[in-house]
């Protein structure tokens, strides 16, 4: 019996219809629908994960008073809490030292390309690297956007919908 | 009388070189074997070309031509099979290899390509490529079709249906229940019937859809900056939603005008030909949407 491959297993994990013949093997199989419902529950997880900051604005008067704050209360890192606004000011003070858009345009893109150049032919990297780019400039876009309208929960989710396909397009690069 | 046999010798030697020429270090490729009538078959040709055609033989047979060097491999039992070109052995250059399979009807086949153009009647599968067109016709049970940079095109009778491409247009035509198609910025065009269930979108490609939902189906269109023309039937049964954040409506349906969005950016357009008639949602980011009368 082939069992459902990660891709598929992803796409029923997202909720989303599987072709007929997977959706069979998916009610007949225990072990995937087990790793439905590991990744699902994976996914869970990392959405109770505390928000990324925001990209846009001057952080440092916050960053600067959770300092402050921090120095008063002498608050133990080695806490869950002392951890979590560890990580975040390391996050923000990155942002702020690379101005707003937190990381420079394009680096996130070729760091996947590099990353797709170890799986893929040079031909997949750069009919990716056309696509990626498309992405990146809508992205771009609606996020500059949603600064400006930030009431706008139909631009949020254009954002979080182009995110998604946009990871589902180098998914599929990896495949090919 | 020498003189014309000697002419008639060196003519049929030309005649005959002329007609191996095109053999000469080429490889043909024809293998075969039984199979189960659902047989599962992957295949892996990554350039020239590869036909699918789908027969009502209970066999798997496969023919084609290319370079000597090309390492064809095969393999499977009657409910798998696997074949197709031995890229290790092929030190990095891709061989130009033109294969027709046939396979049973109710086989399902994954055929993957880099730069060959898959061209498929009737069987249902996965047919994967870089930027090779695909092309695909005929009644199936499941279709899934990708293509980076190249074209697909697809003709089809089939119950579901998922088409990705990039920059490559995409074409759909023909009676399918539920579909979902994507591009990149290729022009993406669906001129379907019978659909219950459809969602069609581009990022900056143009969308064309004329498609006959029905009555209690939903269409769902989105780009983000590519020009969505929704094409409705005169007798349309629908309730029709749209929206664009930062672009224009244009409605050629009827009469009515859209509304100005929020703060003058964007246009909004809602109307009804039949309340209780198929939802159709219409979304853009910048993208101009049309509304127009079909034949």
């Amino acid at each position: 019996m082939t069992h459902l491959t990660d891709e598929l297993l992803d796409t029923a994990a997202d909720g989303d219809a599987l072709a007929p013949t997977d959706a069979e093997h998916l009610r007949a199989c225990a072990e995937c629908q087990t790793n439905v419902e590991r990744l699902r529950a994976l996914r869970g997880r990392l959405a109770a994960l505390p928000q990324a900051l925001p990209t846009d604005g001057d952080l440092w008067p916050t960053v600067h008073g959770a300092i402050r704050a921090r120095r008063r209360r002498r608050l133990v890192f080695t806490s869950s809490f002392g951890l979590a606004l560890a990580a975040a000011l390391l996050i923000a003070v990155v942002r702020i030292g690379n101005g707003p858009g937190a990381v420079p345009p394009g680096t996130e893109t070729s760091a996947e390309l590099a990353e797709l150049k170890a799986l893929a032919p040079p031909v997949v990297v750069e009919a990716m690297a056309a696509n990626l780019t498309i992405y990146d400039a809508a992205l771009r876009e609606l996020e500059a956007f949603a600064a400006s309208e930030r009431e706008n929960a139909d631009v949020q989710q254009r954002i979080e919908e182009l995110r998604r396909k946009r990871a589902a397009l180098l998914r599929l690069a990896s495949n090919s | 009388m020498r003189r014309l046999t000697r002419s008639c010798i060196l003519a049929i030697t030309a005649l005959t070189a002329l007609l191996l020429a095109p053999t000469v270090g080429a490889t043909q490729i024809r293998r075969g074997m039984a199979v189960d009538s659902n047989v599962v078959v992957k295949i892996w040709n990554p350039s020239g070309s590869l036909k699918l055609v789908a027969w009502d033989r209970d066999s798997l047979h496969v023919e084609g031509t290319g370079p000597k060097w090309a390492a064809f491999f095969f393999g499977g039992g009657r409910n798998g099979a696997k074949f197709g070109i031995d890229e290790e052995k092929t030190k990095g250059e891709l061989p130009k290899v033109a294969l027709v399979v046939y396979v049973p009807r109710a086989s399902r086949v994954s055929a993957k390509t880099v730069d060959a153009t898959i061209e498929v009647e009737g069987v249902s599968g996965y047919y994967t490529t870089v930027s090779g067109d695909i092309r695909v016709t005929g009644a199936l049970r499941e279709l899934q079709v990708e293509s980076l940079r190249g074209a697909s095109e697809v003709e089809v009778r089939a119950p579901w249906v998922r088409i990705m491409g990039g920059e490559g247009d995409v074409t759909i035509r023909g009676a399918i229940e539920d579909l979902a198609a994507a591009t990149v910025a290729g022009r993406l065009t669906a001129d379907v019937t019978g659909a219950a269930r459809a969602r069609l979108e581009t990022m900056t490609g143009a969308l064309t859809s004329h498609v006959a939902v029905q009555a209690n189906g939903s269409i769902e269109l989105d780009s983000h900056a590519g020009t969505v023309e929704l094409v409705l039937d005169p007798n349309a049964r629908v309730d029709v939603d749209a929206t664009s954040v930062a672009g224009k409506i244009d409605n050629q349906f009827d009469k009515r005008r859209p509304l100005p969005g929020r703060g003058g950016k964007g246009m909004s357009f809602a109307f009804a030909t039949d309340p209780s008639g198929a939802r159709v949602v219409v979304r853009t980011y910048k993208g101009t949407i049309i509304v127009r009368r079909g034949a």
